[in-house]
């Protein structure tokens, strides 16, 4: 399923902004890499953006320029960039980040450890997801758990998805980069395919508040 | 002052540094850097080969130097001649020889009076270029300013003020060849071109001056001048 997508200028022209404001905000990093598609046109190549993300990202960015924050300000808070601390089970538990059934498994992977790292966070957090909608089983969810922690740097770079694949009670667990197609085998389904970047910003807005 | 955490080295013949954590580096001679090196100067007056990662607060290459890895830079000159094969960030780069950079190339300023090659994209938040330039991806600074003395392309050009003229050297400089501006597509806020070639060119005020040969202007403020331009539009914001 391909996300519906808007041309650069008619993003301009629906948002109100500039292309010298695209190109800043493109320069500090407020807008992804891979939100940039380019794609022929009758004038050549053009740049268009997935719809909705980058409508919201605008409007985002824009509110925030109300409130006087600086681009710089702007940019940590709709980054990627992992939050240098650590966070606290108790305090996770408390604010209803994550379940403790997700924030178990985590101590079963790493017994005595009750500090933990953004990325191991963002990796709870989808386990919790994914155990939440009923998608995965214990050994799925510990299984996402495994590879988010592994596969970080690369989802930290790159906007990923992270998808849980089923195929005759087998299942696997893969990180993709999020403008990627995924074509299964046949008997093969997509169980959950979760946005690590939404998930990212999500945690970081709740931390944060 | 050498401190003992960062000590200096010398190589003036021929030899061959280990990398790690140092204070002024300079190869005078002929000297290869082994491993990743971190340092306060790292000057070239030889040749100099550094296989690892560089990064230095101030970098100046006078003679010709050979980057394998990143290099990462607070004040970086080029008089010489120097060829970066990984990704390049810096305060500022000053290019006044000959520099080729495979990747990408990010800096607050960057000024360009010799000739460089960048196979990446270009960020800055000033791109001022007085001699010939390539760049394989996207020119993105706040204020892009060049003077023809050669040619130049970009695949393309993107930022808030872009302004390209054709320069009026002091002497006739007979081997200059062509100079022209070719990029496949411009887009700015204030824009002003001489002497370029482009597919399409969108901004908000758009000025086109002599010796343009534009298929496409599509502008949502102003136009000024038309010579070269095949078809021109007025975006209208949509209610």
């Amino acid at each position: 399923m391909e996300p519906e997508l808007i041309s650069k200028k008619d993003l301009l022209l629906a948002c109100g902004i500039s292309y010298g404001q695209l190109y800043r905000w493109k320069r500090k990093g407020l807008i992804p890499e891979d939100w940039f598609v380019r794609k022929s046109a009758f004038t050549g190549q053009e740049t268009f953006f997935p719809r909705e993300k980058m409508i919201a990202r605008v409007e985002r960015i824009l509110s925030m320029k109300d409130e006087d924050a600086s681009l710089d300000e702007i940019a940590e808070a709709v980054s990627s960039a992992p939050l240098p601390d650590t966070f606290a089970r108790e305090d996770l538990l408390a604010r209803d980040v994550a379940s403790a059934t997700a924030l178990d498994l985590f101590a079963e992977r790493h017994p005595g450890t009750s500090e933990l790292r953004f990325a191991e966070l963002v990796a709870v957090a989808v386990a919790d997801t994914l155990l939440r909608s009923g998608d995965a089983g214990r050994d799925e969810a510990l299984a996402a758990i495994a590879t988010l922690e592994e596969g970080w740097a690369t989802c930290e770079s790159v906007g990923c998805d992270l998808v849980l694949l089923r195929k005759m009670g087998v299942s696997s667990v893969l990180i993709v980069s999020s403008a990627s197609e995924l074509l299964a085998e046949s008997g093969a389904r997509v169980v959950a395919r979760i946005g690590l970047p939404e998930r990212i910003e999500e945690l970081k807005a709740r931390l944060k508040s | 002052m050498s401190d003992t955490n960062r000590p200096d080295t010398r190589i003036a013949g021929a030899g061959t540094v280990t990398g790690g954590t140092y204070g002024e580096v300079m190869i005078a001679g002929s000297g290869t850097v082994s491993g990743d090196m971190d340092c306060t100067t790292f000057k070239v007056g030889g040749v100099a080969d550094v296989q690892g990662t560089l990064t230095a607060q101030t970098i100046s290459v006078g003679g010709s130097a050979n980057f394998t890895g990143d290099v990462k830079g607070g004040e970086v000159v080029f008089s010489g001649n120097a060829d970066v094969h990984g990704a390049f960030t810096a305060e500022t780069l000053k290019v006044s020889g000959v520099a080729r950079f495979d990747g990408s190339v990010s800096a607050e300023r960057v000024e360009i009076k010799g000739t460089t090659k960048i196979g990446g994209g270009c960020q800055a938040e000033s791109f001022d270029a007085q001699g010939a330039f390539s760049v394989g991806g996207l020119l993105n600074a706040g204020t892009v300013s060049i003077r023809l003395y050669g040619g130049c392309d970009a695949h393309d050009i993107g930022g808030e003020t872009i302004d390209v003229r054709l320069a009026t050297p002091w002497v006739f400089l007979p081997f200059l060849g062509e100079r022209n501006l070719t990029a496949d597509s411009i887009e700015g806020d204030t824009i002003y071109l001489e002497n370029t070639r482009a597919k399409v060119v969108r901004g908000a005020n758009v000025t086109i001056g002599a010796d343009c040969a534009i298929d496409l202007v599509e502008y949502s403020g102003t136009m000024t001048g038309s010579a070269g331009v095949v078809s021109s539009r007025k975006v209208e914001p949509k209610l």
